[in-house]
């Protein structure tokens, strides 16, 4: 991972980077990717996902009204009666 | 301008019928107060665990086995990573390398559509940018359509014609309103349309930049944004120009479609397989289940109906509701179907209109339409008295003939007979003349007959009652 990954990685991330973290940030990134490299080692061509039994999780299609919705409005930075209110986002 | 080829893809998302969302049991009512069907898992609050819905799992299903798909035996959800306010977790549940459904095909009048691929989906929020006419300093966010359970029904690039585009788009609709998988209401939002559009000058060049076109909200408007598109790329490229690969939104109100955004590197969503969700796994019973949900299919229909000598508008105007069709074919069970057809066309949905009904909401028997197709048919009851007594059979569910009974509509042979010569003797010179072999001089006869039934018989018996006189008289003489 370079200095143009770091920076790609970051503005899909939304993040911003000050100019003089850039190589740090790289090094330590590329610490935890040789970290997971590890995993590679192990061969598991021909070995699918682990689960405990292959049978489906499902839920019955029924409406359960969650009752405290204003706790979830509550949680956003912002609302607007009843809307979550964000910055204005541009359509045309 | 030289000739030049377009080809077309579409996807189609349309939601699936169900009464919870895809991944928690918040409601997916249409039109509900804003952001009264959220929960914390729809709204993407930390520590949350999505479910999966049974019945959308099995809608995909029956999907599959309408469009002719394979269905897989194991397919997994996958996480679409991007950022924006309608999409509260910054991640859409989808599905990427392994979908439910795929390699299917759309049977239209001349061709078959491939279909690439059928998979689920959740939906987003919706963004307000004003409320009624008054711009917000800001955009607001309602969650409601967040995670309602969507199919995504991707085209192989199979179209060569917005005609095509629409054909298919209809039959699409069609099947899969049938078989109840989803309303297809593009007014509601159920069904969305995304075209992919591009020219080229022959078919042994490779395919031409394509552009995705947005934003359409009926089938007519996905025609005219396609023939749009196709006509300005030919333009562009006849006139020594560059096609971008970019996404256009169409503009109803203009008839045009303007440049969005342009894709300059390809969108990196950085798909991996939802680590919250187990796999979905499909065995024979599913499918035989969902295969044994799916009625007959329109094309099915559309034969037997020609069978039954109804004509081609007859039979596009019947087979477009299912409801409808099993309504016709209740009620011409043991009546002509013809007939009936005429009814329910003319009739039946002139009375549903002026109610604004749908077929479900409808009380009147099908057999007591039967029944009024068979008397108008054999020539008992005239065009008129049909229209006279059908509204009161529409709306009290009254068998015609208590209501000619009750309206004394003269349909007895003998009886107007006996009435026909009354008119004659009424109308002496008339009949002198008609006699003579002046045809117009019945209409004097008739007319009193009408009158003095106050309509309810049917003119051409009384004209057939009065010639079959005059040849009687003929042969006396």
């Amino acid at each position: 991972m370079d200095r143009d990954g770091i920076l790609r990685i970051a503005k899909l991330a939304r993040l911003e980077i000050e100019d003089g973290k850039i190589e740090k940030f790289t090094e330590e990134f590329n610490k935890i990717l040789s970290y997971f490299e590890k995993l590679g080692e192990v061969n598991t061509k021909d070995i699918s996902p682990f689960l405990l039994k292959n049978e489906n999780v499902l839920r019955e299609d029924e409406v359960i009204r969650f009752k405290d919705r204003d706790r979830i409005l509550g949680n956003a930075p912002d609302r607007q009666d009843d809307f979550f209110k964000v910055k204005k986002v541009i359509e045309e | 301008m030289s000739d030049f080829i377009p080809t077309i893809g579409l996807e189609v998302h349309v939601q699936l019928k169900t009464k919870s969302k895809m991944f928690c049991s918040c409601s997916t009512d249409f039109g509900a107060a804003p952001n009264t069907n959220i929960c914390p898992v729809c709204t993407g609050q930390p520590g949350v665990l999505p479910a999966k819905n049974k019945r959308a799992i099995e809608l995909a299903v029956r999907a599959g086995l309408v469009l002719n798909c394979r269905i897989e035996k194991y397919s997994v959800f996958a996480r679409k990573n991007y950022f924006y306010p309608d999409l509260p977790k910054a991640y859409q549940i989808s599905q990427y390398e392994l979908p439910i459904t795929r390699d299917g095909f759309v049977k239209l009048s001349g061709k078959k559509i491939g279909i690439i691929r059928a998979h689920l989906e959740e939906d987003a929020g919706k963004l307000l940018h004003y409320i009624g006419s008054v711009p917000v300093d800001g955009s607001l966010v309602d969650l409601n359509r967040c995670g309602v359970p969507l199919l995504e029904i991707v085209s192989y690039p199979d179209i060569d014609s917005p005609e095509t585009a629409f054909e298919y788009l209809k039959t699409l609709r069609r099947l899969l309103r049938y078989a109840e998988i989803s309303d297809c209401d593009m007014e509601k939002g159920s069904l969305r349309c995304d075209c992919n559009v591009s020219v080229r000058r022959s078919v042994d060049e490779p395919l031409g930049v394509k552009t995705e076109i947005k934003n359409m909200n009926s089938f007519r408007e996905v025609r005219e944004a396609i023939a749009y598109e196709i006509e300005r790329q030919k333009k562009v490229l006849s006139d020594g120009g560059k096609i971008y690969q970019e996404t256009r939104l169409w503009n109803g109100r203009k008839g045009v479609t303007v440049e969005m955004r342009r894709k300059e590197e390809a969108a990196d969503y950085r798909y991996f397989p939802e680590p919250d969700l187990t796999p979905i796994f499909i065995d024979e019973k599913i499918i035989e289940e969902q295969r044994k949900l799916i009625p007959k299919l329109p094309a099915e229909r559309k034969e037997k109906l020609f069978e039954m000598g109804l004509s081609e508008y007859q039979v596009d105007v019947l087979v477009e509701e299912r409801k409808l069709c099993d309504y016709f074919i209740a009620a011409s069970e043991n009546s002509n179907p013809k007939e009936v057809a005429n009814l329910i066309i003319t009739n039946l949905l002139g009375e549903m209109n002026k109610k604004r009904l749908d077929i479900e909401e409808v009380k009147l028997n099908p057999l007591f339409v039967g029944e009024l197709a068979d008397l108008k048919a054999s020539g008992k009851i005239s065009a008129q008295v049909v229209k006279r007594i059908f509204p009161q059979m529409f709306e009290k569910n009254i068998p015609p003939s208590q209501l000619l009974k009750n309206l004394n509509i003269v349909s007895d042979e003998g009886k107007l007979e006996k009435l026909v010569w009354e008119g004659i003797s009424e109308n002496s010179s008339a009949w002198e003349d008609y006699k003579m072999g002046k045809e117009k001089a019945s209409g004097r006869i008739i007319g009193w007959v009408m009158k003095k039934t106050r309509g309810s018989s049917d003119p051409a018996t009384v004209k057939k009652i009065l010639e079959r006189l005059k040849d009687e008289k003929d042969f006396d003489n």
